[in-house]
């Protein structure tokens, strides 16, 4: 009996065990198959899925999303590398990734003919590696309505932000947060520095005296609805969210030398050796396509870098309210030289520099 | 055996292959063999004070849960019943919900706009918020949440294995409640004690999120710093030197915990 039950037993284990490796090897059938998008998860992927992919015949290739932010889906592609396999055929990234993927060899360079709709962009959105599509604009997100309470007038600096009425009420991107560059790179120009000189940020941000330095957007737009925090350097993506949800928040653009307010583009690459590339292309047209990039736009409250998409956004009171539409606004707004900024160096200096 | 080879040690030997290269930017690293990692690290006072601050943090957070955890497992144990069974299961279930809705939750009551703060103001027993998050104190707290709920389920189980007739015969012997638990209980559960204040302290030495999300960006702690170096820096070989670090902290100290046990007669009741 005892004899019966163990080998019944060993056979039940084998046969989980071939259950599970068909189904393992079904479902990497199925992801050899799929075009794979490497994107951010929640209501971006929910665009990127109904805005973009929506739009897009794909009958021969499923779409599948690879979750994670762009640092996380970078390494995932480098650990996928090392080991000869593709984790993804397309990927979206943030800018100060773009010198070093160019160098890098992991993305295609980007043929233009083939995507018809990149002619709508701007010349500078058009990188070797990547292509721009679309681009928060960040600045100071603030609390009106507190603001006006206790007499403190809108911000138009990121120097305004050091008033001792805001004492305990600011909060300051961590630089694990996308806003983190355009904020610090702003106060070391207002220090007399520059991309290649960011030490006077240090000492500006530490005479701030943030309440919290945020990594999360998402634990910044709780903070910001419960009017624990009054004002924080941002993107006016989740000013807009918060403006719809019925929160009192304005957006400030501070100057950046002679242009207002800073753009922090989201771009797209092609995975080099994707099995994928008709579909990729296919995909980034679509992404540059007017429909898509005022849905995708409207849903994220980001900035549409083709005129089109801005127009769709600028039916919207909320949007015209907020966020800079016009393509004299966005000629006029700040980009940071990446190339002169070392972004590892200015890692271990905040690391180091921060009054904790 | 075999798994434990396959699931632990393999990846770890990984990661301490990579700490021994040098780095070269987006996660390539060198073929020569090197020290260097290693000795940045064990040479900068940054790193060294980070590794100081994980791991008083963890040693609070563990001491703590230990002092509040086994008089709770203990009345738990004593207890028993059903009363007992709905508790432990309610304290089990609190584990079943992920780390981040457990902390932002913690988040919004810590607050200086939170139920916390705003019912000390409205007591006026304070005059301005307290301070309880974005500082070590908030980790404190989070450490102390992650942790708790496992401490309690396995002191629950040492308790139970200390005969309550013991308890019976100190106090026919005279001795008052207080010595009992000290004389009595506490050295009978000093083997259940001790593991159950490894599991937390490792627990603690290796988390994140708290770190991250109650911090407020201020507190460092070795595994932000892992995460950054190689998510953000793609900086393989020094995130795996730490990390190796802290894996051989934590095994050491296990190892001296696990001889002092040994040495000491792990407390057994006779």
């Amino acid at each position: 009996m005892a004899d019966l039950s163990r080998r019944t037993l060993v056979k039940a284990a084998v046969g989980a065990a071939a259950g599970v490796a068909s189904a393992r090897m079904a479902r990497a059938a199925d992801a050899a198959a799929a075009f794979r998008i490497a994107t951010w998860g929640g209501s971006w992927r929910d665009s990127v899925a109904k805005s973009i992919v929506g739009g897009m015949d794909l009958r021969g290739a499923p779409p599948d999303y690879v979750l994670g932010n762009p640092d996380d889906n970078l390494a995932k592609l480098i650990a996928a590398h090392r080991g000869g396999q593709i984790p993804f055929d397309v990927m979206e990234c943030n800018p100060d990734q773009i010198p070093a993927l160019t160098r890098s060899g992991l993305f295609e360079t980007v043929d233009y003919g083939k995507l018809p709709n990149a002619a709508a962009i701007p010349d500078w959105a058009r990188e070797q590696c990547v292509v721009c599509t679309v681009s928060t604009e960040d600045g100071i997100a603030y609390n009106e309505e507190k603001f006006r309470q206790s007499g403190i007038a809108p911000p138009t600096s990121y120097l305004d932000l050091k008033n001792p009425l805001l004492a305990g009420k600011l909060a300051f991107p961590d630089v694990s947060n996308a806003q983190h560059w355009n904020a610090v790179v702003g106060l070391a120009m207002l220090g007399g520095g520059s991309e290649s000189d960011m030490l006077p940020a240090l000492k500006l941000v530490n005479e701030l005296k943030p309440a919290y330095f945020f990594a999360a957007s998402t634990d910044l737009a709780t903070r910001f609805g419960s009017g624990e925090i009054w004002a924080a350097p941002w993107q006016v993506g989740w000013a807009v969210r918060l403006k719809r949800a019925g929160a009192p928040v304005a957006m400030a653009y501070p100057k950046f030398g002679d242009k207002v307010g800073a753009l922090y583009t989201i771009s797209v690459g092609i995975v080099k050796g994707t099995p994928r590339e008709s579909e990729a292309y296919a995909f980034i047209n679509e992404y540059l396509s007017t429909a898509a990039q005022g849905a995708h736009g409207a849903a994220t409250g980001t900035l549409p870098l083709n005129p089109g998409g801005r127009s769709v956004l600028a039916q919207d009171p909320v949007n015209t309210g907020l966020m800079i539409l016009s393509d004299q606004g966005l000629n006029d707004m700040f980009q940071i030289d990446w190339s002169r900024l070392d972004t590892r160096q200015w890692r271990e200096a905040w690391n180091r520099g921060i009054n904790r | 055996m075999l798994l434990s080879l396959g699931l632990l040690v393999l990846p770890q030997a990984a990661f301490i292959w990579l700490s021994l290269h040098a780095d070269l930017g987006l996660g390539q690293i060198s073929d020569a063999v090197t020290l260097e990692n290693y000795l940045r690290v064990l040479t900068d006072p940054f790193y060294l004070g980070s590794f100081w601050l994980t791991v008083h943090l963890s040693a609070a957070a563990t001491l703590f849960g230990l002092l509040v955890g086994f008089p709770a497992a203990y009345a738990l144990a004593r207890i028993g019943g059903w009363i007992a069974t709905i508790i432990l299961s309610l304290i089990l279930t609190t584990s079943l919900i992920t780390v981040v809705v457990k902390l932002m939750g913690l988040n919004i009551i810590l607050g200086s706009t939170g139920l916390i703060n705003t019912s000390l103001l409205a007591l006026s027993i304070t005059s301005s918020p307290v301070q309880m998050i974005n500082n070590e104190t908030g980790v404190f707290i989070g450490l102390v949440q992650y942790t708790m709920p496992l401490m309690i389920v396995l002191l629950f189980g040492v308790v139970q294995t200390i005969p309550v007739e013991i308890e019976e015969a100190a106090a026919i012997l005279g001795a008052t409640r207080a010595r009992t638990y000290l004389r009595v209980i506490l050295p009978n559960a000093r083997a259940g004690l001790l593991s159950s204040g490894l599991i937390a302290f490792n627990m603690s030495m290796g988390a994140f999120t708290s770190a991250v999300l109650l911090g407020g960006g201020r507190v460092r702690t070795i595994p932000v710093l892992i995460q950054q170096m190689i998510i953000q820096n793609n900086d393989y070989g020094k995130g795996a030197a730490l990390s190796t670090m802290l894996v051989v902290f934590a095994f050491l100290l296990n190892l001296i915990a696990g001889g002092l046990l040994a040495r000491g007669g792990g407390g057994q009741t006779g």
